[in-house]
C-alpha cells in the first residue's frame, strides 16, 4: 500500500527528470507520451493505495511511511515522510486521475508547439509537486510541496514567455502565492517554537496546550496560505490573469487541483482550526464573500476562460464555506465533483479555442453548436453540473454544503443565504456563457473556421487525445456525485470521517430545504440567462455604474495598485532619494570599493616572491610562540 | 659531566634560525635547500639531546627517520632544480614570480 | 625467534592497498611497454583507491572503540577510518579527472605518485604520535611536490612545484622543531602520553604547540600560512589541484583536531583562541583576495583558503558537535572542490589555455551538463539550499555557537556574504553569452573532446553535493560515530 504511494509520488518526478535529461535526443511527441505515461502510472499507484486502504479496517486507515530521516536534532525530527490516509488517497486519486486525463488532452492541444518538451516536463513536475503536497506526512514536506506547486504554476502560466501578459500574470501569481507561503512558513515557525515538532499528529497534540493567541496566529498563517493558493478574497486577483497559460494548465492547476489545495490544507490541519474557531469562521466568511463577488464579476467577463476562472473562485468559495463550518466531508466532496466538471468545462472550452485557432473572446463566438455538436453536449453537461441540476454531480456536493450551512446556527444561515444568491448567479453566468458561445447563429469567425483554414485546425472537434479525456470527464461529471446522496447513501463522508470528524450534521429536512431552494434558484438563473442571452426577450437593466464596477472586477486590482503598489513605489522613491543614495548607497559603494582595494592590496602582498611567503609563515609562528608563552 | 641540555638546545635554536634566515635571504635554490636541511637537522639535534636527557630512545629513532625524510626531500628538490635548469631558466628564486596576485 | 610486535594488518590495510597500487603502477611504468603504462597505471591506481575506500569502510564498521597500533604510533578508530573513506573517494575521483590529460610524458609515474600521496594521507590521519605525524606529512607532501611540477613543459608548473617544495619544507621544518620541543618538555612522542605527562605551562611545550599549529595550518592552507596556495593551485596540473584541494585539506584538518584534542587538552584555552584567530584571518584574507581574481583556478584557491577558515571554526569549537560538523562538512566540500576543478580542467583542455572569467562566457549553454554542475558546486560553496554546503555551514555555525564563539559565527556569516560576490561573478560569467562580435578564444584541436570519465567524476561530485543535503542524517550519524573516537 505504501509502495503504491511511493510509486504514485515518484513516477511523475521520474517522467519530468527523463524529459529534462533526454533533452532533444527524444522527439517532442515522445516527451508528451512519457509525461502522460508517468502520470497514469501515478494514477495506478494511487489506485493501489486506495484499494489497500479499503482492505483495512476503518480505524487502521492511516499509515506513515518514512523514506529517510532528513534531520534529527534532539527531539526535533523531520524526514521525507508520507502520510497515507483516506484524505490523502482521495486527493491522490483526483490529482493523478484528472491530471492524467488533462496531460493526455495536452498531447493533442500542445501538438506543434516548439517547446513541447519543456511544457511536458513542467506538467509532470507539477503533478509530482501536487502529490508531494497532498501526501505530506509532516508540515515541512507540506510546505515544500506547497512551494513547488507555486513554482510549477509560475512556470506554466508564463509558459508562452514571449507574451508580455503571460509573464506579468506569472509574476503576479508568484508574488501573491509567495505571500501565502510566507504566512504559512511563519505559522510553522510558531508551531515549532510552541510544540517543538512538525509532525502532524505531534503538532496537533501539542497545539492543545498552546495559548489562544499562538493558536490564532498559527491558524491565521495557515489560512493566509490557503487563501492565496485558492484565490480567495483578498488574495484572489492572480487567478483570472493566470488564464494566460495554456488551457490544459488552467484546467489542471487553476481549476481541478492546485487551487483547491487551500481546502485540502484546512481539512488536513482541521484540529488547529478547530482550536481557533474564530479563524475557522473567518475562512467560511471569506469563502462566502468570494463566491458572491466572483459570481457577480463572472456576469460581465467576455473572455471564455476568465468566466470559468471566476466560477472556479466562486466554487472554491463554496468549499471554504463548507470546511470553514466544519463540514469537511461536504467540502471535500465538492472539491471532487468540481475537479470533474470544472476540468471538463475548461477542456471543452479548450476544444472551442483550439478549433477557433486561439480566439477566447465570447463576443466573437456564437453558434458553435452547429460545428461542434459533441463539444456542445460536453459543455452543457459541465454547465448543468456546475449549476447543480440533479442528478448531475454538482447538485449533490453543493447542496450538502448549503445544508451544512443551514444547520450551523445564525452565522451559518447568513452564509446559507449568500450561497443561495451564489447559486442564482451561477445559473446566470454559466448559461450566459453557454448560450452566447454555443447557441444562436454561427458568428463570422465560427463560419470561417468551420470550413477549415488548411492549417489542420478547424476540422472536426479535435484529435482523439483531446476528445477522449473530455468524454471521460463528461461521464464523471454526470455520475461523480453519486457516491454521496444526502440522507440516503454517504460512503464518501464515512470514508473521510476517520480523518476529519465533521462538526455539523444537517438533518434530512435541512438537506431537502437546501436542495429545493438551490435547484430552484439555479433554474431561475438559467431562465434569466435564457431570456436575456438566448431568446433575447429581456434586456438586462443597463446601469452603467454597476456594469463599470463589475467590469473592473470590483476594482480590486485598482485598489491594490492604490494601497500597496503606489505607496510602495512612492516610499521607495523617497527612500532612494533621501536615504539610500546619500547614506547607504554611498557607504555600500564605499564598502565595495574598500573591499576591492583590500583585495588588490592582498594581491600585492602576494608578490610571487618565495621569501615573502616564508616570511609570513615565520612571522606568524613567532607571534604565536610569543603569545602562547606570554599568556600561558 | 658534559654541558647542560640548555646548551644543546641553544645550538639547535641557533641552527634553526640560521636555516630560517637562509630560506628568507638567499636567492639560489640550492642554498635554500641547504638551509632547509639545516632547519631539519637543528630539530634532529634537539631531538637527540632531549632523548639523552629523558633517557629513552624515541627521539633518536625520530631523528633517524627525519634524516631519511630529509634525504628524500633533497632528492626531490635537486630533481626539480635540474628540471628547471634543463628548461634554461635562471636559478634564482626571485625570478619565480609568474604566479602571483 | 624475535619478539615482533603484533601488527593489526586490517587497520593498516587501506594504506597498504594504496602503497601496493603505487608500487605496481610505478613498476609497470618502468618496465611496461609505452602504450601499456598509462592505462594500466590509471586502472591500478583507481582500483587502489576504491579498495582502500572499501577497506576503510570495513575498518569503520569494525572499530567502534579506538585501539592503539604498532607500539602506539598509530590509532585504529572511526575518526581515521571515515577520513580515509573521504580521502579514497577524493583520490578515485581525481584519477577519473586525470585520465583526459593526455600530453603528460610521465603518465605512469603520475598515477603512482597519486596513489602514494593517497597512501601517505591515509597513514597520516591515523597517526597518533609526533613521529608518525611528521612521517605521514612528509610522505604525502613529497609526492605532491613532484605531482605539482610534473608538467615540466610548463614553466608555471615547475614554479609551482619549487615554491611548494620550499615553502612546504619550511613549514615541515617548523612543525618538526615544534615536535622536538614538545618532546623535550614532556619526554613523550605519543599524543595521549603527551597529555598524560601532565606538563601544563612549560614554555618549551607552548612554543612547540605554537609551531605544530602553524605547521598543520600550513597544510590546511589557513591564513597567514596560506600564501603558497594560490600560486601552487594555479600552477599545478588541474587534476592535481583537484586532488590537493580536497584531500590535503581533509587530512590536515582531521589530524589537526586529533592532535589538539588528544595531546593538548590542557592548553585548550590557548589553541582554541589561536585557531579561532587563524580562522578569522583565513576567512578575511581568502574572501577578500578572491574578489579581484580573474583566473578561475586562483579564485577557487582563495575560496579554498576561506573554507579552511570555515572548517577551523569547527576545530575551534573543540566539542563533539564541532568534530561532527568538521567531518560532515569535509564530505560535500571535497566533492564540490574536486568537481569544480574538474570542470575547470575540462574547459582548460577545450581551450588549451588557462580558464579565466573572460573565456568562461556562455559555458553553461555550450556544455550544459558541466556548466550546470559547476553552478551547483559554486552554489554549494556559497552554502545555498539543496546542497550539502548549506548543512555544513549550518552545523559549523551551531557548533561554534554552542561553544560560545558567537563572534566566530558573525565572522563566518560576513565571510559568506562577501563570498557571494565572487562566486556570483563566476556564475554570471558562465551564464552570459559572449558578444558575437567579440573575439572568441580558438578552441584547441577542433570540437571539444568527449571525456566520459571526467564527466562521471563530475556527476559523482554532483551527486555527493546534492545527496549530502538530502541524506543529512545518515552522514551526520557517521560523522558522530567518528567524532566519538576523540576525547572531548
Amino acid at each position: 500500500m505504501t509502495a503504491g504511494a511511493w510509486i504514485c509520488l515518484l513516477a511523475p518526478l521520474a517522467g519530468a527528470w527523463t524529459i529534462t535529461v533526454m533533452g532533444d535526443t527524444i522527439s517532442r511527441r515522445a516527451a508528451a507520451w512519457i509525461s502522460t505515461l508517468s502520470v497514469f502510472v501515478a494514477f495506478g499507484g494511487a489506485l493501489a493505495t486506495f484499494v489497500g486502504l479499503l482492505r483495512r479496517g476503518e480505524e487502521e486507515r492511516a499509515a506513515l511511511t518514512t523514506a529517510w530521516t532528513w534531520l534529527s536534532t534532539g527531539n526535533f525530527e523531520v524526514g521525507l515522510t508520507l502520510l497515507v490516509d483516506p484524505l490523502a488517497a482521495t486527493m491522490m486519486l483526483i490529482v493523478s486521475g484528472v491530471g492524467g486525463l488533462i496531460v493526455l488532452y495536452s498531447v493533442g492541444y500542445m501538438d506543434g508547439d516548439p517547446e513541447e518538451r519543456r511544457y511536458f516536463a513542467y506538467m509532470s513536475f507539477f503533478v509530482f509537486s501536487m502529490l508531494l503536497l497532498v501526501q505530506a506526512g509532516n508540515f515541512l514536506i507540506l510546505l515544500v510541496g506547497w512551494g513547488l506547486v507555486g513554482l510549477a504554476s509560475y512556470l506554466l502560466i508564463g509558459f508562452w514567455h514571449e507574451r508580455r501578459e503571460a509573464v506579468a500574470a506569472a509574476k503576479k501569481a508568484f508574488i501573491m502565492n509567495a505571500f501565502g507561503d510566507a504566512t504559512m512558513a511563519l505559522a510553522f515557525f510558531v508551531l515549532i517554537w510552541q510544540t517543538g515538532t512538525l509532525e502532524l499528529a505531534g503538532a496537533f497534540e501539542g497545539a492543545e496546550l498552546m495559548s489562544s493567541t499562538a493558536l490564532n496566529l498559527v491558524a491565521l498563517g495557515l489560512l493566509g496560505g490557503a487563501v492565496a493558493k485558492s484565490a480567495q478574497i483578498p488574495l484572489h486577483t492572480w487567478l483570472p490573469d493566470a488564464m494566460e497559460g495554456p488551457t490544459p494548465v488552467s484546467a489542471l492547476i487553476h481549476a481541478a487541483t492546485m487551487v483547491t489545495a487551500g481546502v485540502y490544507l484546512i481539512v488536513r490541519a482541521h484540529p488547529l482550526f478547530e482550536l481557533a474557531p474564530s479563524i475557522q469562521d473567518l475562512a467560511a466568511g471569506l469563502g462566502a464573500v468570494t463566491l458572491l463577488v466572483a459570481g457577480l464579476v463572472a456576469l460581465v467577463q467576455t473572455d471564455i476562460k476568465r468566466v470559468i476562472a471566476y466560477s472556479t473562485m466562486s466554487q472554491i468559495g463554496y468549499m471554504f464555506v463548507g470546511v470553514g463550518l466544519g463540514a469537511y466531508g461536504s467540502g471535500m466532496f465538492h472539491l471532487l465533483t468540481h475537479a470533474f466538471f470544472k476540468a471538463l468545462l475548461f477542456m471543452a472550452a479548450g476544444l472551442v479555442i483550439h478549433h477557433l485557432a486561439g480566439e477566447q473572446d465570447i463576443r466573437r463566438m456564437g453558434g458553435v453548436r452547429s460545428v461542434m455538436p459533441r463539444t456542445t453536449v460536453a459543455f452543457l453537461v459541465g454547465s448543468l453540473a456546475l449549476v447543480g441540476i440533479p442528478p448531475l454531480s454538482g447538485f449533490f456536493s453543493k447542496d450538502s454544503i448549503l445544508a451544512a450551512a443551514l444547520a450551523s446556527g445564525g452565522y451559518g444561515q447568513v452564509l446559507f443565504a449568500a450561497g443561495l444568491v451564489g447559486a442564482l448567479l451561477t445559473g446566470v453566468y454559466t448559461f450566459r456563457l453557454f448560450f452566447v458561445v454555443f447557441l444562436g447563429a454561427p458568428s463570422p469567425l465560427v463560419e470561417q473556421h468551420a470550413q477549415g483554414d488548411g492549417s489542420g485546425h478547424g476540422h472536426g472537434e479535435g484529435p482523439w487525445t483531446m476528445t477522449v479525456p473530455v468524454a471521460v470527464l463528461t461521464v464523471l461529471a454526470v455520475v461523480g456525485g453519486w457516491v454521496q446522496i444526502a440522507g440516503v447513501w454517504h460512503p464518501f463522508g464515512d470514508w473521510l470521517e476517520v480523518v476529519a470528524e465533521p462538526l455539523v450534521e444537517p438533518s434530512v429536512t435541512q438537506d431537502y430545504v437546501a436542495s429545493v431552494l438551490a435547484v430552484g434558484l439555479g433554474l431561475l438563473g438559467m431562465g434569466i440567462a435564457w431570456l436575456v442571452y438566448a431568446a433575447r426577450k429581456r434586456e438586462l437593466p443597463r446601469t452603467a455604474a454597476v456594469r463599470d464596477v463589475l467590469e473592473h472586477k470590483l476594482y480590486f486590482d485598482e485598489l491594490y495598485d492604490a494601497i500597496f503598489y503606489r505607496p510602495a513605489v512612492w516610499i521607495a522613491g523617497i527612500w532612494r532619494r533621501w536615504i539610500e543614495e546619500p547614506l547607504i548607497g554611498g557607504s555600500i559603494s564605499g564598502v565595495t570599493l574598500g573591499a576591492r582595494r583590500a583585495g588588490g592590496a592582498l594581491g600585492e602582498a602576494q608578490s610571487g616572491y618565495l621569501r615573502s611567503y616564508a616570511l609570513a609563515i615565520a612571522a606568524a609562528v613567532a607571534v604565536l610562540v610569543v603569545v602562547f608563552v606570554a599568556v600561558q | 659531566m658534559g654541558p647542560d641540555v640548555t646548551w644543546y638546545l641553544v645550538v639547535a635554536a641557533l641552527l634553526f634560525s640560521i636555516g630560517t634566515l637562509g630560506v628568507l635571504l638567499r636567492r639560489s635554490p640550492l642554498i635554500v635547500l641547504l638551509s632547509l636541511e639545516i632547519m631539519l637537522n637543528s630539530a634532529n639535534l634537539a631531538l637527540i639531546s632531549f632523548s639523552r636527557l629523558h633517557g629513552d630512545h624515541d627521539g633518536q629513532i625520530f631523528a633517524l627517520a627525519v634524516m631519511a625524510v630529509a634525504a628524500s626531500e633533497v632528492v626531490v628538490g635537486l630533481g626539480l632544480i635540474v628540471a628547471v635548469a634543463r628548461r634554461k631558466l635562471v636559478l634564482d628564486v626571485d625570478r619565480f614570480r609568474v604566479l602571483r596576485g | 625467534m624475535i619478539d615482533a610486535p603484533k601488527v593489526d594488518w586490517l587497520a593498516l590495510s587501506p594504506t597498504l592497498a594504496l602503497l601496493a597500487a603505487a608500487g605496481v603502477a610505478l613498476l609497470a611504468s618502468v618496465i611496461g611497454p609505452a602504450w601499456f603504462r598509462r592505462g594500466f597505471a590509471a586502472f591500478v591506481t583507481f582500483g587502489g583507491f576504491v579498495t582502500a575506500g572499501v577497506l576503510a569502510g570495513f575498518l569503520f564498521d569494525r572499530s567502534p572503540d579506538a585501539q592503539p597500533l604498532l607500539n602506539e604510533s598509530m590509532t585504529r578508530d572511526r575518526w581515521a577510518a571515515l577520513a580515509a573513506i573521504v580521502l579514497a573517494g577524493a583520490g578515485a575521483l581525481s584519477v577519473l579527472v586525470s585520465w583526459g590529460e593526455t600530453r603528460r610524458d610521465h603518465a605512469g609515474e603520475y598515477y603512482a605518485l597519486l596513489a602514494a600521496a593517497g597512501a601517505g594521507m591515509v597513514f597520516f590521519v591515523g597517526a597518533s604520535n609526533l613521529m608518525t605525524l611528521f612521517l605521514g606529512l612528509e610522505w604525502f607532501s613529497l609526492a605532491l611536490y613532484i605531482l605539482c611540477a610534473l608538467d615540466t613543459h610548463r614553466a608555471t608548473s615547475l614554479e609551482a612545484g619549487l615554491k611548494y617544495l620550499i615553502v612546504g619544507s619550511f613549514g615541515s621544518g617548523i612543525l618538526l622543531f615544534g615536535s622536538a620541543l614538545v618532546y623535550g618538555a614532556t619526554g613523550e612522542l605519543g599524543f595521549a602520553e603527551i597529555a598524560a605527562a601532565g606538563v601544563t605551562d612549560d614554555s618549551l611545550l607552548l612554543a612547540g604547540l605554537a609551531m605544530i599549529v602553524a605547521g598543520l595550518g600550513f597544510k590546511a592552507s589557513a591564513a597567514p600560512f596560506h600564501m603558497w596556495t594560490p600560486d601552487v593551485y594555479q600552477g599545478a596540473p588541474t587534476s592535481v589541484t583537484a586532488f590537493m584541494s580536497a584531500a590535503t585539506k581533509v587530512a590536515a584538518l582531521v589530524l589537526t583536531l586529533r592532535v589538539l584534542t588528544v595531546a593538548f587538552p590542557e592548553q585548550e584555552h590557548l589553541w582554541t583562541v589561536a585557531v579561532a584567530v587563524i580562522a578569522i584571518v583565513s576567512l578575511a584574507v581568502g574572501n577578500i583576495a578572491a574578489l579581484v581574481q580573474r583566473d578561475v583556478k586562483r579564485l577557487l584557491a582563495y575560496s579554498s583558503v576561506s573554507h579552511a577558515g570555515f572548517m577551523l571554526i569547527a576545530v575551534a569549537a573543540n566539542s563533539p558537535l564541532g568534530g561532527r560538523a568538521l567531518l560532515y562538512y569535509l564530505i560535500p566540500y571535497s566533492a564540490m572542490s574536486i568537481g569544480s576543478f574538474a570542470v575547470v580542467a575540462a574547459r582548460e583542455r577545450e581551450l588549451g589555455a588557462p580558464v579565466t572569467l573572460d573565456n568562461l562566457g556562455g559555458f553553461l549553454w555550450e556544455r550544459p551538463f558541466l556548466g550546470a554542475s559547476m553552478w551547483v558546486f559554486l552554489l554549494g560553496l556559497m552554502g545555498m539550499p539543496l546542497t550539502g554546503g548549506l548543512v555544513g555551514k549550518f552545523y559549523v555555525f551551531s557548533a561554534a555557537y554552542e561553544s560560545g564563539w558567537w563572534w566566530l559565527v558573525v565572522a563566518g556569516v560576513i565571510g559568506t556574504a562577501i563570498s557571494l560576490y565572487y562566486y556570483l561573478r563566476v556564475l554570471l560569467a558562465m551564464w552570459t553569452r559572449p558578444e558575437p562580435t567579440a573575439l572568441r578564444p580558438v578552441v584547441a584541436g577542433g570540437s571539444p573532446p568527449r571525456d566520459p570519465l571526467l564527466a562521471s567524476a563530475v556527476f559523482a561530485s554532483f551527486a555527493v553535493t546534492i545527496g549530502s543535503f538530502f541524506f543529512v542524517q545518515p552522514l551526520i550519524d557517521l560523522a558522530r560515530d567518528a567524532a566519538d573516537s576523540l576525547p572531548f
